[in-house]
């Protein structure tokens, strides 16, 4: 046994979630790997399910126990006390596969993402979801790429048409610490964390054979559905603050893959609740960076959609969704930029006021 | 050497005849195979400049079945069309091609192209074709010259339609270490099992056994043996370890052979189905059986120092119904060792330890670790006066409170004196004392409580009025979680009783963490919007005495706040603002609340948020949308992002 697993799985689970959760972690130590470290975060089980798993032996597994909380939060938990060299954070019922370690083990890449299947409830077995974005990398020879690759940037922009499955990705330990990766604590989806891997790494690279499990195709989310939102919104924001935002496809897509999920999810919703989902997905977009707007005209994005046919033929439908929401707030005039004079005027008389005690 | 490979399918529907091309317009048609069903012939050929050139024809064979695909492979100007055993060759103008790009195009046919990591390696010669090798999950696999061009090709064509599938049956199955392979009539699938898994002892039932012995041989495949497919029953009839049978339609070939225990089938015919795995059953939840009496909880971290006299000071004399739980929350100075062993004797202390979480993870571990019906929480480098617990808790199961205080004194060493009573107890002195069952005590409103100090280690709480409105201590932020805990319990409680005498002493640090001015102010946004969610979820009518407690922290935060910080701060904390008018209307939110925050952005700010919006309607979905940076963990990875400038 090593001391320093290669891997960090962290699972978690609640009262809703603890049969697909169990299935996750048979399925793992099925897999009889001594250089997986699995973390199981519960975050709200009943005391007997939480003996009954403290008394797995399992010389890998660690037992972390929080009060209810959003999985999100669970995660975080989980990820700050992983000591693999690598970390997976998985849904509850997904697993891996007995090809993940081999497939790390060939890269030092930051982010190694993994090709998927998918198990659904009568026990059968299909491709994941985003199949075909893995599809057209392997046919396009890009199977790895760094920063200094002008290829990185098609790679990247097509990665990030993947659903934001977290186990879709193992990422390096110190990667996570070093740009402070972390799940929207009170949020639903993992679209800040997948956006975080994707705007920093310098590095990517795909496993060669399917790696994921996936328990059944499901909504990347299980949550309130404004709360969603936040997620979004908190995804968008970093995107737009980061260096591969420069790259126009890189930032369409993202664009287009939040607002496909969002897109889907309000199709979900009750005709009471969808008016109001609507509104604040237009506020998600309302507090964007204007130029994420501006790619939306038709003439701006058709060159890159139609080159992400293949991978994400929904991409075009997600956009002009985009742009429908967009023109809910057509009334509110453009935002000003604050004057810089005036604002440093401002600040030096409050400054001013406060030090002679007003 | 420019090359492409293409798998190629005859649509279902297709009748008397089909075609594929490499074509660089509809006039230019380089490479033209047609497929005549009606003739059972085929023909390459090419157009060039609208006429067709002499084709070379061939006959389809008999037993060519439309459902296998074939291949197309060029290589520069030669094309090679592989049908059964039989390679054709095509040698295209190469002045054309140059005019260029060659696209695949076609009629009642499917085709895709063969990346290299998965395409097989052809081999062409003058006026020949042979396939020499294959990808075979990702491994290459040669195939010597004894090796059929029929068996060639059909181990090629299953590298690409059955490996697939394959491996996604080997990814979810999770098959022990040690299977036992018998492989069916599919080697490929049998090279496949082999090259990845060298511990599973394959073999491989054909009548092609001369080939794959050598096709074994070539590469060296220890772990692979071949036998005929008549010896496959007695095979079958003796397993007794785990084996994997797979083969394209096995169940039926292989019968009821299958039905051994240990033996699960892949069907490549059926590549979805799954074999079923037992899984640990869930055991049935006990509900919780709790016990009269209080645990005061004390969640430790690093205080060697203060620790002892703490917990010292909160057992009662002759009182076994109150004990404490002190957890370690993953200290490094042997903080939780030195209580085990001073307290080792004593029965009503019990140490538990755990992975560092923060102190809101210490004191919910407490909690959850308690069997008795009354909790308290306690910092460790606090204490108490005598008998403090003693006197709430009695009080507590007097009148069933859901929540009982005590008063509390500030302690700071530094000072002269060092301890001075809390300025928000005196005020409540016109509330008149009480008896209640012989004890004094005062019932204090809520909303009294409400703007002062969050005290949660003040007080016992009943823990079924905790649990039935689902309130705990947020581990996700780092501070305010007891701000939250506090309001909610407020929220709850319509009535706080309060026993004067016996006092908490609540000690002051000059360092104290939120004095710090970084990232963790954010807490407080964050706390914010999780009382603001449950309003909305609740429907609470009336958030207006935590919009003014809101205002409030957020103006005191903007003046300790690093300057780099201030910005995204009152950015944020004027988002939420905005998001509780949308929700509750100005009355809640407005200019007498907002007018708290002094510093001069801040009205930019809420401006810019207004405005950003103008055009939307109210409601309280503006509480959902939340804030774009409403989290310390969300600002610490726009901190640590890797930015353009």
């Amino acid at each position: 046994m090593t001391v320093t697993p290669l891997l960090t799985c962290v699972l978690t689970a609640s009262g809703d979630d603890v049969g697909d959760a169990l299935q996750s972690l048979d399925a793992l130590l099925a897999l009889e790997a001594e250089d997986i470290e699995v973390v199981l975060v519960d975050h709200g089980l009943d005391d007997a399910t939480h003996d009954l798993l403290r008394n797995r032996s399992f010389p890998r597994l660690r037992l972390l126990r929080m009060a209810p909380a959003p999985r999100a939060s669970a995660r975080n938990r989980g990820m700050a006390h992983a000591r693999g060299q690598r970390l997976c954070v998985l849904n509850p019922g997904d697993t891996l596969t007995p090809f993940t370690l081999s497939s790390i083990r060939k890269t030092d890449a930051d982010c190694l993402f993994l090709p998927g299947i998918c198990r659904d409830t009568n026990g059968l077995v299909h491709p994941g979801p985003g199949q075909a974005v893995f599809d057209w990398l392997v046919g396009a020879s890009l199977e790895s790429a760094d920063t200094s690759d002008p290829r990185f940037s098609t790679m990247a922009s097509r990665l990030a048409l993947l659903p934001p499955l977290p186990g879709r990705c193992v990422v390096g330990r110190d990667f996570v610490q070093r740009h402070n990766l972390a799940f929207a604590h009170e949020g639903a989806s993992s679209w800040l964390f997948v956006t975080g891997v994707l705007m920093n790494a310098d590095s990517l690279a795909l496993a060669d054979l399917p790696s994921v499990v996936h328990c059944r195709e499901r909504a990347p989310y299980e949550a309130d559905a404004i709360t969603v939102l936040n997620d979004a919104a908190q995804a968008l924001s970093l995107m737009q603050r980061a260096r591969h935002f420069q790259d126009p496809a890189l930032r369409l897509a993202l664009l287009g893959a939040v607002f496909h999920q969002l897109h889907g999810f309000e199709a979900a919703l009750s005709p009471d609740t969808r008016r109001d989902f609507r509104n604040a997905c237009a506020l998600v977009l309302a507090r964007s960076d204007p130029r994420l707007i501006r790619m939306l005209a038709i003439e701006t994005r058709r060159p890159i959609t139609d080159a992400f046919s293949f991978c994400a033929p929904w991409l075009g439908d997600a956009l002009d969704y985009a742009q429908e929401l967009s023109e809910l707030l057509k009334q509110a005039d453009e935002p000003e930029r604050m004057p810089r004079q005036s604002a440093i005027a401002r600040l030096s008389a409050w400054r001013w006021g406060r030090s002679r005690g007003s | 050497m420019d090359t492409q490979q293409f798998l190629v399918k005859v649509d279902p529907g297709c009748t008397d005849s089909c075609h594929f091309e490499l074509r660089l317009n509809e006039a230019e048609r380089l490479f033209h195979l047609s497929l005549r069903f009606d003739i059972g012939r085929y023909v390459v050929n090419e157009l060039r400049d609208g006429v067709w050139g002499d084709g070379v024809w061939s006959d389809l064979p008999e037993a060519f079945d439309r459902d296998v695909p074939f291949l197309v492979y060029r290589e520069d100007e030669r094309v090679c069309v592989f049908i059964s055993a039989k390679a054709t060759l095509f040698r295209m103008d190469p002045e054309a091609m140059r005019k260029g790009r060659l696209q695949a195009a076609g009629q009642g046919v499917r085709w895709d192209y063969l990346p290299p990591v998965r395409a097989a390696k052809i081999e062409l010669a003058e006026n020949s074709a042979r396939i020499i090798g294959l990808h075979v999950a990702r491994n290459p696999v040669m195939l010597p010259a004894e090796v059929p061009p029929a068996l060639a090709l059909k181990m090629a064509v299953e590298s690409v339609i059955l490996v697939p599938s394959y491996l996604r049956y080997l990814a979810a199955a999770t098959l022990p270490a040690g299977t036992r392979v018998l492989d069916l009539g599919t080697p490929v699938l049998g090279l496949a099992h082999a090259s990845l898994f060298a511990q599973n002892e394959v073999t491989v039932f054909s009548d092609e056994t001369d080939a794959l012995r050598a096709i074994i041989r070539a590469n060296r495949l220890a772990n692979v043996s071949v036998l005929t497919i008549n010896e496959l029953m007695p095979a079958l009839s003796n397993t007794h370890d785990a084996t994997l049978l797979q083969g394209r339609n096995v169940r039926m070939r292989a019968g009821k052979a299958i039905r051994s225990p240990g033996i699960v089938v892949f069907d490549a015919d059926n590549p979805e189905a799954l074999p079923v795995r037992a899984t640990t059953p869930r055991q049935a939840a006990q509900p919780a059986l709790r016990k009269a009496g209080l645990d005061v909880v004390v969640s430790l971290f690093n205080t060697l120092d203060h620790v002892v006299p703490c917990v010292q000071s909160l057992l009662c004399d002759g009182r076994d119904d109150i004990g404490v739980i002190v957890v370690d929350d993953g200290s490094s100075d042997g903080s939780g060792r030195l209580v085990a062993e001073t307290f080792s004797a004593d029965q009503r202390v019990r140490v538990v330890t755990k992975e560092n979480g923060g102190c809101a993870s210490a004191r919910n571990y407490g909690r959850l670790v308690s069997d008795r019906a009354h909790i308290a929480f306690v910092d460790a480098d606090d204490w108490v006066d005598k008998d403090f617990f003693a006197g709430l808790y009695d009080l507590a199961l007097k009148n069933g409170a859901e929540m009982v205080q005590g008063g509390f004194d500030f302690y700071d060493e530094t000072r002269d004196p060092p301890r001075w009573p809390y300025g928000g107890d005196l005020e409540l002195a016109d509330i008149p004392l009480e008896s209640v069952g012989g004890q004094m005590a005062l019932s204090v409103p809520a909303e009294r409580l409400l703007r002062g100090q969050p005290t949660i280690w003040r007080k016992v709480y009943r823990r079924d009025f905790l649990d039935a409105h689902d309130i705990w201590f947020p581990e996700s932020i780092r501070a305010y979680d007891d701000y939250l805990f506090h309001l909610l319990t407020l929220t709850y409680a319509p009535t706080t009783w309060m026993v004067p005498g016996a006092k908490y002493v609540y000690r002051q640090h000059p360092g104290q963490d939120i004095r710090q001015g970084d990232a963790r102010h954010f807490n407080m946004l964050a706390m914010f919007l999780m009382l603001a969610h449950r309003a909305r979820k609740e429907g609470w009518t009336d958030f207006a005495p935590y919009a003014q407690t809101m205002t409030d922290a957020i103006h005191w935060s903007s003046e300790r706040l690093r300057p780099e910080l201030v910005s995204a701060f009152l950015q944020a904390g004027a988002q939420i603002c905005v998001s509780i008018m949308r929700s509750w209307g100005q009355e809640v939110m407005g200019e007498a609340q907002l007018g708290t925050v002094t510093h001069p952005d801040f009205r930019y700010h809420l401006e810019m948020a207004q405005k950003q919006a103008a055009a939307l309607p109210d409601g309280l979905w503006w509480v959902g949308a939340g804030a774009t940076l409403p989290h310390p963990d969300t600002v610490r990875m726009h901190l640590a992002l890797k930015s353009s400038l």
